[in-house]
């Protein structure tokens, strides 16, 4: 975007008055409700030519549909900002929108257990991508606090059994209804720097984290709840916001927490507050994501030092951390950039400062009039590549 | 009366004070820091400070209470901390939406609530009267979301009788085709404690000492209930419709979420939730006011429905 376009509209209305040369204008904006975007006359035309991918037949047949044609051909998008589940399921199926991503308390309409779309679909010819977004969930753990901080051999430990203790396959089997993937590293798929052969030292294992607290004096007492090395109580406290996916993992948790003996707090504030106190280091712990960065490099800041009281809210200082970061500035995309991202991450898993749980996979259903259907990874508006058959 | 009106418009200001006073302390006490929202995760304190020095959040307590003071005079409540959009313009474009749904919903439950609860008065006791109540009473114990999922399902996606959600552009299109769904939905909802309520607001006259009398004199039993009894009954009905206008604007947002209305409920529910201080300002000023007008408005209509009554 042009300076001169910030300069003009300011921090607080350049957002909303989108200056650019995109294929699509917007001709009406109705906050919260719709978005209407009309072709833009100046766009250059071009010409469909893609190539498939050789092992991927819904991609040959996309292209052997839409190769050819002159783009863009959708002169007018309405996006309807759909907030309840329920009514964009139903908007959908009657047939009343064109395409959704499917939202997850609706997917066991569209999907069997396999996850292929149910016959009632494609009887309908109902057409569906299905897609690993560029996104991780983690849980950061703060280093500064006085419970479960420090650098100490016994306060590793207490990190590692909490992160081995959670039950992140059911997070994803119950409260993501088989709709995510272990994250293995905090940079995810699709974005540059992602080593799809990397995998995790850290699985859930409650019987290694009860061994470890074992090790390391971490007793259980008559209530079943352990007790600090020197005897204090031990009581892990998390953070979390209201929202109904926060407070099913409350409950994760606290079912997780108890099974290795270690008795949890959990307490609630509102987002600005949360980040507040985040940035303060006063946050044991709490959930966090992160989508659509483009480079790895932004997501491997959230440990750096230099960024404490910025992103790094698990408040992390390690030279040996802030020397990759600085190599991983430096060096172009390739084995040494790759094998520096590995050490990273094993920084990460050794000393416990994150916990990773999931990457989201999104199911996009379109009907069948909507041709070329393909989910761009990171663009959100790719409507110039796709077509619309007349009903 | 005119001096009745300016007396009463006069005693607005110091409850005005009074609610300025209320929101800005309750604010500034438990309201979250906007600047952290806009600034985003990935910021730093030297963002932050930028962000709260453009705001006005750095300045002594008492000017940010001199600045709000200045808005509500002039009605200006600036730009929403979180989306940037005038507050005067949020309100301009969804308040229509909201009324749209509001409006229309208020009369019919109204005309609908006294005519049920006319005809049960009149056969109190009676089987009629028993069924209905219990109606009623099932009725209230349903929560609201049950009747908008399954009206929207049944309805809207089963049987196709009207759109599952959405919105227009003409007031018509919205009124004939959008609104009515959430309309009747909210009828079923606030039939029940309406028609209860104005019951026993009818129930109550309808054994006092004049309608005894009436009776007596030889006036029919139409006549006793719609001229003597009704009119007295109305004035408790006034002000509990009246008191209830502002309140309604908020609490159809469920509605509004469900059926993709822009309207304001919506907007409040996000302005709490992002810390949205000028938003939640101008909502308060905005239905305080509200709300001192429409019962001035109340005390008016009393006296159209009974001229007995004297205004000073």
């Amino acid at each position: 975007m042009a300076r001169e376009v910030v300069e003009h509209y300011g921090h607080e209305a350049v957002m909303s008055n989108p200056v650019g040369t995109g294929p699509y204008k917007i001709e009406k904006w109705i906050r919260g409700s719709k978005i209407i975007l009309a072709a833009n006359p100046d766009f250059p035309a071009f010409t469909w030519d893609f190539e498939a991918s050789a092992d991927d037949e819904a991609d040959k047949r996309v292209a052997a549909q839409m190769k050819g044609r002159k783009m863009p051909q959708i002169g007018k998008v309405e996006i309807s900002i759909i907030e309840e589940p329920q009514s964009t399921w139903l908007a959908f199926s009657s047939k009343s929108i064109d395409s959704i991503a499917v939202p997850p308390s609706f997917i066991e309409k569209a999907l069997d257990a396999n996850n292929r779309l149910l016959p009632s679909w494609t009887e309908q010819h109902v057409g569906m991508y299905r897609s690993v977004e560029p996104d991780i969930r983690y849980q950061f753990f703060n280093l500064k606090d006085p419970v479960i901080g420090g650098y100490s051999k016994e306060k590793i430990a207490l990190r590692r059994a909490i992160i081995l203790g959670y039950d992140v396959d059911e997070e994803i089997r119950v409260i993501r209804k088989n709709q995510a993937v272990k994250a293995e590293q905090m940079v995810a798929p699709v974005i540059p720097g992602h080593d799809p052969n990397y995998r995790s030292i850290v699985r859930y294992d409650p019987g290694l984290a009860n061994a470890l607290l074992d090790q390391f004096n971490y007793r259980k007492g008559a209530d079943g709840y352990r007790s600090m090395p020197d005897g204090k109580p031990l009581v892990f406290t998390i953070y979390s916001t209201t929202n109904s996916i926060d407070r099913e993992r409350d409950e994760l948790w606290k079912r997780s927490m108890d099974r290795i003996g270690i008795r949890l707090e959990v307490k609630k504030d509102k987002f600005p507050e949360l980040l507040k106190q985040g940035k303060q280091c006063a946050i044991p712990s709490w959930a966090l994501g992160w989508t659509r960065s483009s480079e790895s490099e932004f997501v491997m800041k959230l440990l750096s030092s230099k960024t404490i009281g910025q992103n790094n809210y698990a408040c992390f200082e390690s030279k040996e951390y802030d020397q990759y970061f600085e190599d991983l500035k430096r060096l172009p995309d390739g084995p040494e950039r790759t094998r520096v991202l590995h050490n990273m991450y094993r920084l990460m898993e050794v000393y416990g400062v994150l916990g990773l749980s999931s990457t989201s996979i999104a199911t996009r259903l379109h009907h069948p009039w909507v041709e070329g259907y393909r989910k761009h990874p990171l663009l959100l508006s790719d409507f110039h590549l796709m077509d619309i058959r007349k009903r | 009366m005119a001096a009745y009106v300016i007396r009463r418009l006069w005693q607005m200001v110091p409850t005005m004070a009074g609610v300025i006073l209320l929101v800005f302390f309750l604010f500034n006490w438990v309201g979250g820091d906007p600047a952290y929202v806009l600034a985003g995760l990935f910021s730093s304190q030297e963002q932050i400070a930028s962000i709260r020095k453009e705001l006005g959040l750095d300045e002594p307590i008492w000017v940010q209470l001199l600045i709000f003071v200045k808005q509500v005079l002039s009605f200006d409540f600036g730009s929403s901390w979180t989306t940037g959009e005038k507050v005067s313009q949020i309100f301009a474009t969804r308040l229509p939406a909201s009324l749209t749904v509001v409006g229309p919903l208020l009369i019919i439950e109204t005309i609908i609530g006294v005519v049920i609860a006319v005809a049960v008065s009149w056969v109190r006791g009676s089987w009629i009267d028993r069924s209905v109540m219990i109606l009623c009473t099932t009725g209230m114990s349903i929560s609201i979301l049950v009747f908008i999922i399954v009206g929207q399902y049944l309805l809207a996606y089963r049987l196709n009788w009207f759109p599952v959600q959405g919105w227009g552009e003409s007031f018509t299109t919205n009124l004939l085709v959008y609104a009515p769904l959430p309309i009747l939905l909210g009828l079923v909802v606030s039939i029940a404690p309406n028609t209860r309520l104005f019951r026993s607001f009818i129930l109550d006259e309808i054994d006092q000492d004049y309608v005894r009398t009436a009776r007596a004199k030889g006036m029919n039993e139409a006549r006793v209930m719609f001229i003597h009894v009704l009119r007295n009954a109305m004035i408790p009905v006034i002000t509990f419709v009246i008191s209830n206008l502002p309140g309604l604007l908020l609490g159809a947002f469920l509605l509004e979420r469900f059926f993709g209305i822009p309207g304001v409920g919506r907007e409040i529910i996000l302005a709490v939730e992002r810390s949205d201080f000028p938003v939640i300002k101008a909502v308060t000023v905005y239905v305080a006011l509200a709300t001192m007008v429409f019962n001035l408005i109340g005390d008016l209509l009393y006296r159209v429905a009974d001229p007995r009554i004297q205004l000073r």
